[in-house]
């Protein structure tokens, strides 16, 4: 049968199905979920050595965090680097010259789902398909301190999804976002909640430490919220420890601790007026402290907080 | 709420805790009578009704001098850790959700203070607790009968136990002794103890919370002692049962010098003497020495100051990298990752004629030359080489891209082929005869004559044509050659039969 046709003619009639193919008049070549997945991963810098990624160690120091921007020129090389493997002859070539922009498209799309799949979760649905990609790098001890450091990015208060966040090593963490967030927030891990005090700075009489009050569910207090006035003072505990001859420290008087909270909580506020353990455990419980790093205020300079007073950081 | 027990933990919405005062069991351990009471009314021919009674002993039993590992689902302060845990209060978690309140603490009324945990977690010094210690108020756990537990002998307060409970000599059971005086000012009172204990309920569907990975309940012991600052601590979970007269605030009659408490476990941990809060941590990014938070960029020196080019190729992410030359030449290229400090136009996007090439075939054609200054930039082609060397050395993926692009190229030939042949019976039919009065085989004859007329083949004739044609072309009638020819017979069976007639 080859002998019935010209080999010119077939050749071009070969390159016209292509066009059409491109146009869409013709099925396209559907890329497999295997090697879009793959193209995916490596894309989004699964595997890419990190000297590729930092080809100077004085780009990422020691303490530090580097926020940037998704070269996308880059991945579509790396890909383009990619396809290249398994090219024999003018048609392979070919067909990446057809197809490339579809098989861009392809790889774009599963960047924004590829962590949800990693995880076994639905995918996000905010996430700009090829849009920008932006994230950071952060070297610290905080990294390995921290095992589950959350990381919140928003765009004018809407939370942008993270497409990849892993550790490169031990202290070192890479997080990427689709968007440009104008707020990062760095939250202590919600597992690190724990029973937790707040020494009085500067020491109050009578008192040496104290605790930030919430809500219990009881006549207007959302059940954990923490309670605040109208201009917007946190309601304070105050306990202290067991005092006297012989008295070891670091005893926390608990019974003085329940009796302060429960006269200084609003009326209303408590069940018949009485503090449980349940509600004890959760006037206790210390709750996960952020780190926010803003557009304009304090983003991307280098802008040491002052803001020490655990009342404002506190969430 | 805490007086029932949840069967279904998973009405908790994701990332929430729901908080119990406690969960009680139905019935605490202890020795239980079941009495049944049956009376028969209106039984004829008799004065009274009779009454039939009977007993049924009951023990419910429950962890009570050893709480098995797998009780315990997690600890804070992580075992042996150092970390800044100086402003916290030590805590114990069981996935046992009713463990705490299983037994009562006084084992001579177990209906009272059924919220007061059988069971406290004490916070011991370095100085406390090391054998090495002067100060030492404790021993090291050690093993004793049952028996000795309640009779330890001379200035040992023991637990009340109750007179229900006789010791024996071949049960063992880990105990501490303690200096009495020592023990209850950093032990709870009474009336505290309950506050040191509670359930809570979470639902982990969407996130890990507080290291619970299971759905459901756990109950927590919480110290109430701050650890030391800078030094080894030991948090020490002990039973308070029969302990309930002998707490902080209590007074003890007799001479007793020491308390014997029963060991349920121990841990140690360091409580690291700088301050290691999360915030703080952060916040030390910007201080003298730390990397501090800016873009992905290399800081400006004077020197690069005064030099236009280098400038903005710092501020664009560029770095210098030494480049061994093919032909052997030692230079400087700009070289810079993925990660840039400022945005990008994306050339993909862009039209053929502003500057979108189109997929790059080789690295080379992705490096970049400046004549200006004569530096290469080799960004764009070390992304190609690495993208290439990270497929070749994943070998499911080069062979499937080889695969799925080979299939693909397969099917596109095969269906323009198809369609030729499509097109060229069409045009048989069309041109040459009148669409229907034609049967196939002589379209595909007249078609394959049409198609090789014009090639000058060597004509090989079959032995049919032959004997037609040259051989015997005087025997057969047209007639019968025709008739040869469309029945597909075979001429030496017809001189055969014309031979015979």
């Amino acid at each position: 049968m080859a002998s019935l046709t010209n080999r010119g003619d077939l050749h071009s009639d070969v390159v016209n199905q292509f066009i059409q193919a491109q146009a869409g008049e013709y099925p396209p070549p559907v890329l497999p979920d295997n090697l879009r997945n793959w193209l995916a991963q490596l894309s989004l810098l699964y595997g890419v050595p990190v000297e590729y990624m930092v080809p100077d160690i004085r780009l990422l120091p020691i303490e530090s965090i580097r926020f940037f921007y998704l070269d996308r020129n880059w991945l579509d090389r790396m890909v383009d680097g990619a396809l290249s493997v398994g090219v024999l002859s003018s048609a392979d070539s070919v067909f990446n010259l057809s197809f490339y922009k579809q098989i861009y498209d392809e790889v774009d799309k599963a960047q924004l789902t590829l962590r949800s799949t990693l995880r076994e979760t639905p995918p996000a649905v905010s996430g700009e398909v090829g849009g920008p990609i932006t994230g950071f790098v952060f070297r610290s001890q905080v990294v390995s301190d921290f095992p589950g450091i959350e990381i919140n990015l928003t765009q004018g208060g809407k939370p942008l999804p993270i497409i990849r966040m892993d550790t490169l090593s031990s202290n070192t963490l890479l997080c990427m976002v689709s968007g440009v967030p104008d707020k990062v927030e760095f939250i202590q891990p919600g597992e690190g909640l724990q029973f937790g005090l707040f020494p009085n700075d500067p020491p109050q009489d009578g008192s040496d430490f104290h605790l930030f009050l919430r809500g219990l569910g009881q006549s207007g207090y959302p059940a954990g919220v923490q309670i605040e006035d109208e201009r917007g003072t946190k309601l304070r505990g105050y306990g202290s420890f067991r005092a006297g001859d012989g008295q070891p420290e670091g005893v926390v008087d608990i019974k003085s601790l329940v009796d302060n909270i429960t006269t200084t909580m609003p009326t209303g506020s408590l069940q018949d007026g009485k503090l449980t353990s349940g509600g004890f455990a959760i006037q206790m419980t210390k709750t996960a402290q952020k780190q926010p790093y803003e557009s304009g205020s304090n983003f991307p300079p280098c802008n040491p907080s002052t803001n020490t007073d655990p009342v404002k950081n506190e969430q | 709420m805490s007086n029932s027990i949840i069967t279904n933990p998973g009405t908790v919405g994701v990332g929430d805790i729901q908080f119990f005062d406690s969960i009680q069991p139905p019935l605490k351990a202890d020795d239980y009578i079941l009495t049944a009471k049956q009376t028969i009314q209106n039984v004829v021919d008799s004065g009274d009704d009779p009454e039939y009674d009977a007993t049924k002993k009951l023990i419910i039993e429950g962890p009570r001098f050893v709480l098995k590992p797998n009780n315990i689902h997690s600890l804070f302060p992580p075992a042996n850790q150092q970390g800044n845990y100086a402003n916290f209060l030590p805590n114990i978690v069981f996935n046992d959700f009713s463990l705490p309140w299983s037994r009562a603490i006084n084992p001579t009324d177990t209906t009272q203070d059924e919220d007061t945990p059988w069971m406290g977690l004490l916070t011991l010094y370095e100085a406390e607790y090391l054998e090495t210690s002067s100060t030492r108020k404790i021993t090291t756990p050690h093993t004793v009968t049952t028996e000795q537990l309640v009779n330890p002998g001379d200035g040992i307060l023991p637990p009340d136990l109750g007179n229900d409970f006789e010791g024996n000599d071949t049960d063992k059971v880990t105990v501490v002794d303690i200096d009495l005086k020592y023990f209850q000012t950093i032990a709870p009172k009474l009336e505290e103890l309950k506050y040191l204990s509670h359930a809570r309920s979470v639902n982990t569907d969407g996130k890990v919370i507080l290291n619970m990975d299971a759905d459901g309940c756990f109950s927590l012991c919480i110290g109430n002692r701050v650890p030391g600052t800078g030094q080894r601590n030991m948090a020490l979970l002990v039973s308070f049962e029969g302990h309930q007269d002998h707490l902080s605030g209590s007074t003890i009659m007799g001479s007793y010098t020491k308390i014997r408490l029963v060991h349920l476990g121990s841990w140690e941990f360091t409580t690291a003497d700088l301050d290691r809060e999360f915030l703080n941590m952060m916040e030390a990014l910007c201080q003298p020495g730390n990397g501090g938070t800016s873009l992905i960029q290399l800081s400006i020196d004077k020197a690069t100051e005064q030099n236009a080019t280098a400038k903005e190729a710092l501020d664009i992410g560029y770095v210098a990298l030494q480049n061994q030359m093919r032909i052997g030449e030692n230079a400087t290229s700009w070289y810079r990752g993925p990660l840039v400090p400022s945005p990008t136009k994306r050339e993909s996007s862009q039209l053929p004629d502003n500057g979108n090439y189109g997929p790059y075939i080789y690295s080379d054609h992705a490096m970049h030359y400046d004549p200006g200054t004569g530096i290469f930039n080799h960004a764009y082609s070390a992304a190609w080489q690495i993208g290439r060397l990270l497929a070749l050395s994943d070998a499911s993926f080069a062979q499937g891209m080889f695969n799925w692009r080979a299939d693909y190229l397969r099917s596109i030939v095969n269906q323009v082929k198809q369609k030729n042949t499509l097109a060229a019976a069409a045009s048989i039919q069309t041109e040459d005869v009148p669409v229907g009065t034609v049967n196939l085989h002589a379209a595909t004859r007249s078609f394959f004559t049409n198609a090789f007329q014009k090639v000058a083949w060597d004509k090989l004739k079959s032995r049919k044509q032959k004997m037609l044609t040259d051989q015997f072309s005087e025997v057969f009638t047209e007639a019968e050659k025709k008739a040869i020819e469309e029945n597909d017979e075979d001429p030496l069976l017809k001189l055969h039969q014309k031979f015979k007639e």
